[in-house]
């Protein structure tokens, strides 16, 4: 671990601590003047003999002001986390966010007296006070905008800790533009002991520093206790919250304006009548706190289990089981790489070793801990190769693919689906297999898994509607059956037919002038998908009557192309990644426009006529070219 | 990675110098940096008193009067800066493998140290004025009271150092608890020359 390396909640944490240290020293020495005033009779803040009242509050406050920073600054790191992981992308400007937190930890020390411009302080230092104040607004504004540009073109996810994130930033922006209005020398004046000075400190406290807490909480909760809370009632507790303490706080800002004093227990009639609703939306929040203890509490007792890593996170705590097991890691970790690399390939944040009594080293493929993955026509999908491609390269874990399939056919198409995917994920450096099992599908997977030793499954399936599995409740029945953490995947039918255009993937150029649907072409292609996973392009050269305008063109066309259908739904079925198109000419024209548009790594030349492949390898631009001779009848 | 060298992966090298640093003199440090903000807290109470005030030392309400012993605290204050080159000069011994010299430099900064001490507790006794005596009389004694305290606490870090290099536990690198004493020692020392300064000279 580097310092550039650290998550951003460990440069907030390690900022507030030296805080504490320096800061803390301060409001001990004044309560050591007030004690000794008040038990040895000394003077410090009696000016009758000579001492100053102010100097406690310059005293206290030169602590106290670096102290909201205590209490904020940690919530700022927990922020960065939870909107990185929930938004899929490294977080905007790391180190100007890094940076900013030590600017603010910094300049905090030199903004105290601003708490005191009506205390009857020098008046000399009104206005430099005022200026420091108003410069911290820079680094917090770096920070939130930083946030904003996280969030920008992220894949949002949100989950309770998300939106508990999100409320953050706009309950922080306003308390943060009341700060301003108070840092301001002339306004503060004007609203000085208000509930305008309420409302703010309870938008940045509580709207700033709470609402980070509970996104923190939530957020480790699986971590900390192994179990999932109810994100429904997460959701609930969020909303209520929201609207009461905007509904609670907002209304301060204009009765403080219209003269409503703090610290007085009785005020004006005028004043009543906001007082009522601020203390009624009060209530909100006290039902959304009564339901996150409840969740809480239930979650904890009998939540379902929770994953290693439930939000794909890829910081330290995740690389290790829910709740961590003593010492968390059997040897140290080698941290290399940023902590937020989300959705950069190959990008690692850190290894783990094996313990040492195990030799050491890098985890092997074997001591790596299984993830299930329960999928049969969806196992190239994308959405489900990203989840295992993002768990794969965040942590250390190996993949088993296990598919149920009935009767030989189905049996080699899933298994080519399982060879693909496997091809897919090896080209990264994630470990995984693949098994085809029959019969009972729970039963099965709950073999599978005490075999494998897994953590956790992963059940890929079609949306709600279109599933088969969904429809006989396959995940809850298989989290039943196994006890283990499932999460569930949804695929569209699209993307799991589709070509797979994958890093590392061989693309083959299959050339024919045969149409495309011709059986001695697609048994060719199957016994090339088996020889190494590879995806497919057909183009069929269809030899187009002329004139190239005329009806029996556009008919011959038309047969071509839904030939290509055929075979490519054909190919799709039998688990090979396909995809064709039907172009104009010989097989030997097409293939310059072709290579052009494919960039294929092979060529298959499927042709009744040897004479072709010489124009073919002259147009292929590197690729090495094969060729094959058909039989069947051809097009023409 | 413990035993297992050849397993270590090239990136363990690039440690940042934080974490090479003894962790007992950074711990030291980080403390003395806290200790530093405990004596602004009370100089920040005295600077203000004393901007506030007409005449310093103000003009004593009793029958005696604020005088303070600049030439003996003089003597005091060189005798205590005396004390950190003798433990600086210890720390030199050890490192040339003189390990008697290391006790015998221990031993002489003890006691400088304590004469210091006493020398400073005498002042107490016979100065005309207490810590009731007005903001002059609370902000000297508790200034200077707490620097005293800092350097019984000192005293008390090096006897415990001197005790484990009786016993042979020091090496040169190997020194860990001596070096945060001695770091120690130095800022009590160099607190005391600027205490000096402010409080009885100017």
């Amino acid at each position: 671990m580097t310092v550039w390396r650290m998550p951003l909640l460990v440069w907030a944490n390690a900022t507030t601590s030296a805080l504490v240290v320096f800061g803390t020293p301060f409001v001990a020495g004044s309560q050591f003047m007030t004690l000794f005033d008040r038990v040895m009779g000394t003077h410090f803040f009696d000016w009758t003999a000579g001492g100053d009242v102010v100097s406690y509050q310059h005293i206290f406050w030169f602590y106290s002001h670096p102290a909201v920073y205590i209490m904020m600054l940690p919530g700022f790191g927990i922020i960065s986390e939870v909107l990185a992981t929930f938004s899929r992308k490294p977080i905007f400007g790391y180190r100007a966010v890094a940076f900013s937190t030590v600017a603010i930890a910094v300049l905090g020390f030199g903004v105290w007296a601003h708490h005191m411009f009506v205390s009857g302080m020098s008046p000399w230092l009104r206005i430099p006070m005022m200026v420091t104040t108003v410069i911290i607004a820079i680094p917090t504004g770096v920070k939130m905008f930083s946030w904003l540009a996280t969030l920008w073109r992220g894949k949002l996810h949100f989950n309770t800790p998300m939106v508990w994130a999100l409320g953050f930033l706009f309950t922080f922006v306003i308390g943060g533009l009341s700060g301003v209005f108070l840092g301001t020398l002339p306004t503060d004046i004007f609203s000085s002991d208000t509930y305008y000075v309420v409302a703010h400190i309870h938008y940045v406290l509580f709207g700033g520093s709470v609402f980070t807490i509970f996104a923190g909480v939530y957020y480790w909760f699986p971590k900390m206790t192994g179990r999932m809370f109810d994100e429904r009632l997460g959701k609930w507790h969020f909303w209520l919250t929201f609207v009461g303490f905007n509904a609670t706080f907002l209304p301060m800002h204009w009765l403080g304006l219209q003269g409503m004093p703090r610290r007085v227990a009785d005020y004006d009639d005028r004043f009543a009548t906001w007082n009522l609703v601020i203390s009624l939306a009060s209530i909100l929040m006290v039902v959304g706190t009564v339901i996150f203890f409840y969740n809480m509490i239930v979650s904890w007792r009998s939540g379902p289990r929770a994953p290693w890593n439930p939000w794909r996170g890829r910081t330290l705590e995740w690389l290790v089981s829910s709740p961590p097991s003593i010492f968390n890691f059997d040897a140290t970790p080698q941290v290399v790489g940023g902590p937020y690399q989300y959705g950069v390939a190959g990008a690692r944040h850190a290894i783990v070793f094996a313990p040492e009594e195990a030799g050491g080293g890098e985890l092997t493929e074997h001591q790596a801990p299984a993830i299930l993955v329960v999928a049969r026509d969806t196992i190239t999908g994308a959405s489900l190769l990203d989840t295992v491609r993002e768990l794969g390269t965040s942590g250390h874990w190996r993949f088993v693919f296990v598919s149920p399939a009935e009767g030989d056919a189905e049996r080699t198409a899933v298994a080519r689906r399982q060879q693909l995917a496997t091809a897919i994920l090896s080209e990264q450096a994630i470990a995984s297999s693949g098994t085809v099992v029959g019969g009972d599908l729970i039963q099965s997977v709950a073999r599978a898994a005490q075999d494998e030793h897994a953590h956790e499954i992963i059940i890929a399936t079609y949306p709600i509607g279109e599933s088969e599995w969904l429809r006989q409740d396959l995940v809850d029945r298989i989290r039943k059956a196994t006890g283990l953490p499932v999460s569930h995947v949804t695929v569209s039918r699209k993307e799991s037919r589709g070509s797979l255009a994958e890093v590392g993937l061989p693309h083959v150029l299959v050339l024919a002038d045969a149409d495309a649907d011709d059986e001695a072409l697609l048994a060719e292609i199957r016994r090339r998908a088996d020889r190494s996973p590879a995806r497919f392009t057909v183009v069929v050269a269809a030899a187009v009557p002329s004139p190239a305008w005329g009806d029996e063109a556009n008919e011959r066309r038309r047969y071509a192309v839904e030939a290509v259908h055929r075979g490519v739904e054909d190919l799709q079925a039998s688990g090979v990644s396909a995809q064709g198109e039907v172009m104009d000419g010989t097989v030997a024209g097409s293939a310059r426009e072709a290579v052009n548009v494919y960039r294929p790594d092979e060529i298959l030349v499927a042709t009744r006529d040897a004479s072709d492949t010489a124009a073919v390898e002259k147009a292929s631009r590197g690729a090495v070219v094969d060729s094959i001779t058909l039989g069947g009848r051809t097009v023409g | 990675m413990g035993s297992h060298a050849h397993d270590a992966p090239p990136a363990t090298a690039a440690r940042s110098g934080m974490s090479r640093m003894n962790i007992g003199t950074l711990g030291m440090t980080i403390f003395i940096g806290s200790e530093l903000m405990l004596f602004a807290s009370f100089f920040t109470a005295y600077f203000i008193a004393r901007s506030n005030a007409v005449e310093w030392p103000p003009i004593f309400e009793g029958t005696e009067s604020f005088e303070v012993p600049k030439i003996i605290t003089g003597v005091n204050t060189a005798i205590l800066v005396f004390s950190s080159f003798t433990i600086w000069w210890a720390e030199k011994r050890l490192a040339a493998g003189d390990r008697q010299g290391l006790i015998h430099g221990l031993i002489v900064t003890i006691m400088l140290g304590t004469t210091f001490l006493i020398i400073q507790i005498n002042e107490y006794i016979h100065l005309g004025f207490t810590p009731q005596d007005q903001m002059f009389g609370t902000i000297f004694y508790c200034l200077t009271g707490l620097h005293g305290a800092h350097v019984f606490i000192g005293l008390n870090a090096l006897m415990y150092s001197l005790n484990r290099a009786r016993r042979g536990e020091f090496s040169h690198g190997n020194s860990g608890p001596l070096t945060a004493a001695s770091i120690y020692w130095h800022f009590v020392d160099v607190v005391w020359v600027f205490l000096y300064v402010v409080v009885y000279l100017v």
